[in-house]
């Protein structure tokens, strides 16, 4: 049986489609992060968690982990995964976040997402957490998501910050990540 | 004469000048005490604050964020009081008799059981609806999790399958070792997505009655555009557009 050039080109199209497809779906790297003691001087702060890093093609998952291990969160505390470098106003526009799960229960209260700088696009997700349903002793973790939306240069950084309506952030740590928004680094 | 006129033009230069400075004092003030404020209402209370940032060409961009905290049955529920719920309740058909039909609001609307998204989408393509942020509920490895996302079209465009293919992560980070193993239930299908059970929606007025006697839908909080009403008749905000306005869903207050 012959195949005519057309239907060659096409098959191969097809193939092609099917294949970016299924791509898109499987991370091309991963990282992670040790478990290790979050940076930051509140006293009601988590004390220890990790980072995990998740890049595809078109967007990056970021997990994060927390465990108070001395006291509980007080009241109207927020989390902030900052997909930018806040200390420079740098890496703004290039990653959007989108989408938070949260695992595990009610210890969060509400969410958002808010451009902090650069272009018309969001670089933080934030999340209020329900301090009465966190225990201390226990790990909570969320995973957050954002779009590619520009290269990553030289690379860059995501950084996490523990703060509360008109606070000051105290900073918790940050990962880094290499020209392909691979996962490098991360402190814990 | 002369010397009269002189006065007068004294008198007014220093009434200029004076008033300049009250001017100049009494705007500052108001600059300096508009970046955030909170609102405590009868069943809720919100903050806001400005969520200004300077685009590429160093233009100042003014807008506002503002979170909502409804009052709760109790604090370690995210269940709203009924108080809260009445109000909401009540607002929603003063609006349906006061308000233009066509006018958009911005509301959230509990499902009373969560939904595919083909079910979703039936009720809000009924009504026009244009989606803007959801929640899905379900269970991976027994732990429990709700999935907030950003919405972008009139209707929903992730399935379920889409939805628990995205929990995919869950498995490795398990079998790294990241999540305690006491918390995971390794029998039964790995990845359980019951589906959508909140969303919030720009609907018209005149689909809201419609709306509220659907049988899947729970509740219709209107509190985001009671919010929104207060913010545009306030001199602070006025003017700014709402950059995000944040009203947690209620998702593990309800069996799913």
């Amino acid at each position: 049986m012959k195949i005519s050039r057309l239907t060659s080109v096409l098959l191969l199209c097809i193939l092609f489609l099917i294949l970016v497809g299924v791509t898109d779906s499987i991370y091309a790297g991963s990282y992670v992060g040790s478990w290790g003691n979050w940076s930051g001087s509140w006293s009601d702060r988590p004390r220890e968690g990790r980072h995990s890093w998740y890049n595809y093609s078109s967007s990056v998952s970021w997990w994060t982990y927390y465990k108070w291990t001395v006291t509980k969160p007080s009241s109207g505390r927020d989390i902030e995964l900052e997909f930018y470098d806040p200390a420079n106003n740098n890496h703004c526009d290039r990653l959007q976040p989108t989408n938070l799960t949260i695992y595990g229960g009610n210890w969060i209260s509400a969410w958002w997402i808010s451009n902090q700088c650069g272009g018309s696009n969001a670089e933080l997700l934030g999340f209020g957490i329900s301090s009465s349903n966190v225990a201390v002793g226990s790990t909570y973790y969320v995973r957050a998501t954002a779009d590619i939306l520009y290269t990553a240069g030289y690379g860059g950084e995501t950084n996490v910050s523990y703060t509360c309506f008109l606070c000051s952030d105290d900073w918790l740590g940050k990962l880094n990540y290499d020209s392909g928004y691979n996962g490098t680094s991360s402190t814990p | 004469m002369k010397s009269k006129a002189k006065i007068i033009l004294a008198l007014m230069g220093i009434v200029t000048f004076v008033f300049t400075m009250i001017w100049a004092v009494f705007k500052s003030g108001v600059m300096a005490s508009v970046s955030h404020e909170t609102y405590q209402q009868a069943t809720y209370s919100f903050d806001v604050v400005l969520d200004t940032y300077y685009s590429e060409t160093g233009e100042e961009v003014n807008g506002i964020r503002a979170i909502i905290q409804p009052q709760l049955a109790d604090e370690s529920t995210s269940l709203p009081s009924t108080a809260y719920l009445n109000a909401s309740q009540q607002r929603l058909q003063q609006w349906v008799s006061k308000r233009t039909g066509d006018e958009l609001v911005d509301v959230m609307l509990m499902f009373a059981r969560p939904l595919t998204m083909a079910e979703a989408n039936e009720i809000l393509g009924s009504t026009n609806a244009e989606v803007f942020e959801s929640a899905v509920v379900g269970y991976v490895y027994g732990v429990p999790f709700v999935n907030y996302a950003v919405e972008n079209g009139s209707l929903l465009t992730r399935s379920l399958t889409e939805v628990a293919e995205s929990q995919h992560e869950f498995m490795i980070e398990a079998e790294k070792g990241h999540i305690e193993e006491a918390d995971l239930t390794l029998v039964g299908d790995p990845v359980d997505v019951r589906g959508y059970l909140a969303v919030r929606a720009w609907i018209k007025v005149n689909n809201l009655n419609k709306l509220a006697q659907t049988p899947e839908v729970r509740f219709i909080d209107t509190t985001p555009q009671a919010v929104r009403d207060q913010l545009n008749t306030d001199s602070n905000w006025q003017n700014m557009s709402v950059t995000w306005l944040s009203l947690p869903m209620p998702v593990w207050a309800y069996d799913w």
